[in-house]
């Protein structure tokens, strides 16, 4: 049986605006992806570093974190993506990680609507999906990860704020910050 | 407690073949230097805006 679950990465640059790192997945195609930690700004004198993700396209020399390749080996590629985190923890302990899709922009439905075949009603099924998955690892593993991080989420809505991670709620954004 | 020390470890990783570091050594020259998702970091400059404290 195979029990290895994630795939090897290799450092592309670690300054203090941004951290990368590549990996191949390999599945039905094999496909060079990124993960950077992005400097975004210091809020309460912490700095706030967005996580991203997304496929690299050989052709074309660009980035894509739109789409999803389908590739046969999501598992493997979300346990890459989270094993970046205490890579990253380790070169920036006092830093907070934002998680957010880029299917939770604003202007994600409309976008969507344009080349979508799904005919949804009042609620775009693809809106928030990518967020989802994050905070489906987050809800299953709450009690073992809050041991060493702490979770808040962020609300959607007139006054957007963090507001202490609960199991099972809706968020458009989740901060993590290492326990010290 | 096996179970929990798994969760909290990294996952084991697969290890790199040479045609796979070739690869991302090609890759790696063609991406460094560069923001590799710059829509992502705007979308969050975006959403975090109006943000002017964090918890704790």
């Amino acid at each position: 049986m195979n029990n290895i679950n994630a795939y090897k990465f290799q450092v592309l640059n670690k300054d203090s605006l941004s951290t990368q790192f590549i990996f191949e997945s390999k599945g039905e195609r094999t496909i060079v992806k990124a993960i950077e930690y992005s400097f975004i700004r210091n809020i309460s004198g912490r700095k706030v570093y967005n996580l991203g993700f997304g496929d690299f396209n050989e052709k074309n020399g660009m980035l894509i974190d739109d789409i999803n390749s389908n590739n046969g080996d999501m598992r493997k590629v979300f346990n890459t993506v989270l094993n970046t985190i205490p890579k990253f923890f380790a070169l920036n302990n006092e830093a907070a990680i934002w998680v957010q899709g880029s299917d939770s922009a604003e202007d994600f439905r409309a976008k969507c609507e344009i080349k979508c075949k799904k005919k949804c009603d009042e609620i775009c099924k693809n809106h928030n999906r990518r967020i989802k998955a994050y905070k489906y690892y987050v809800d299953k593993n709450f009690v073992q990860l809050s041991k060493e991080y702490i979770f808040f989420g962020f609300t959607s809505g007139k006054n957007p704020d963090f507001v202490q991670y609960i199991p099972n709620s809706e968020y458009i954004g989740i901060l993590v910050y290492k326990k010290k | 407690m096996e179970q929990e020390k798994q969760i909290r470890k990294s996952q084991k990783a697969i290890s790199m073949s040479k045609a796979t570091k070739e690869r991302l050594a090609k890759v790696a020259l063609e991406l460094k230097g560069k923001e590799l998702f710059p829509q992502k970091v705007e979308q969050a400059k975006r959403t975090l805006s109006k943000i002017k404290s964090l918890p704790i």
